[in-house]
């Protein structure tokens, strides 16, 4: 019985501890923000590294806000905006829908790169949803 | 004694001489003198005061721009006027009014901006009102508005998050 009992423990402890292991490429990329030689900016970072890095401050995401003005008129703009663990920040904004677009594709754990101009249009919006960006441990 | 008396009629003499000369430059002088000639209604006199109305060519360039820029502004509120071109004035006293009430908005919410980097941050809340702000700017005046906003972002002018 007390064998039983004992066996029955390490079980679940080895259960316990197995839960977390996991396998396959994880490519962490905390944020990183460069300003260029013209004044534009560039930003990129995986969303997860950047949710769950051990700072308070580093952050990056893009999204959308659509605005009915009545009268079948729209108003849509879209921005990106990032953080590093410096405090640089970047920022960008669009009324592009391609642009539009690229952002709406965002998903969880994405990997995100946009460039800012020097006036503050978003030029580029990158999106890169793989497994690699998953954190590990973290399930969907 | 003598000499005193040569010296008193050599000196007479050169008065008179003198004398004759000046008389002859007056008679050499051109009788047509700025200084003598009267004022002509013609010549624009920039010497006289702003209220003298009495040239005409003072006022024949002037008065037709003055007029039509009269009409114009009273044609804003009024639109009675006729014009001199054929437009209706009630249409463009209302475009005038239209424009005039899009850079009046623009010019709000840009000073909204401006106060939002003289406090140096801007709230959650304080950005979604700003935003909405920003939407209700006709369409020319949207991007420009956004743009200053994103610049005073990127700049570390404002502290906030869209």
């Amino acid at each position: 019985m007390k064998i039983k009992i004992r066996t029955y423990v390490l079980a679940a402890v080895f259960v316990l501890f197995s839960v977390g292991a996991v396998a396959g490429l994880v490519n962490p990329f905390p944020v990183s923000i460069t300003t260029n030689d013209d004044g534009s900016v560039s930003a990129n970072g995986n969303m997860a590294t950047a949710r769950f890095s051990e700072n308070e401050v580093e952050y990056i995401g893009c999204g959308t806000r659509t605005v009915d003005l009545g009268g079948g008129d729209t108003f849509i703009f879209g921005f990106c905006q990032a953080g590093d663990s410096d405090e640089a920040e970047a920022f960008c904004s669009t009324e592009n829908p391609e642009v539009l677009q690229a952002i709406k594709s965002i998903s969880s754990y994405s990997f995100l790169s946009f460039l800012a101009s020097d006036v503050g249009d978003c030029l580029r919006v990158g999106v890169s949803t793989q497994s690699v960006y998953i954190p590990s441990g973290k399930v969907k | 004694m003598k000499a005193l008396a040569i010296l008193s009629l050599v000196q007479t003499a050169l008065l008179i001489l003198l004398f004759g000369r000046v008389l002859s430059l007056e008679g050499q002088l051109p009788m047509e003198s700025p200084m003598e000639q009267p004022p002509s209604a013609n010549v624009p006199l920039y010497s006289q005061t702003a209220n003298d109305y009495s040239g005409e060519a003072y006022w024949s360039i002037d008065e037709v721009q003055l007029r039509n820029i009269i009409r114009e502004e009273l044609g804003t509120y009024s639109g009675v006027a006729a014009s001199a071109d054929g437009n209706e004035p009630q249409a463009r006293a209302a475009d005038f009014a239209t424009t005039t009430e899009k850079q009046y908005q623009f010019d709000s919410v840009s000073q909204r901006i401006e106060y939002f980097a003289s406090v140096g941050r801007i709230s959650d809340s304080e950005m979604q009102v700003l935003q909405m702000e920003i939407a209700n700017l006709d369409q020319a005046n949207r991007p420009l508005a956004l743009r200053k906003l994103t610049q005073a972002l990127n700049s570390g002018a404002i502290e906030g998050r869209f």
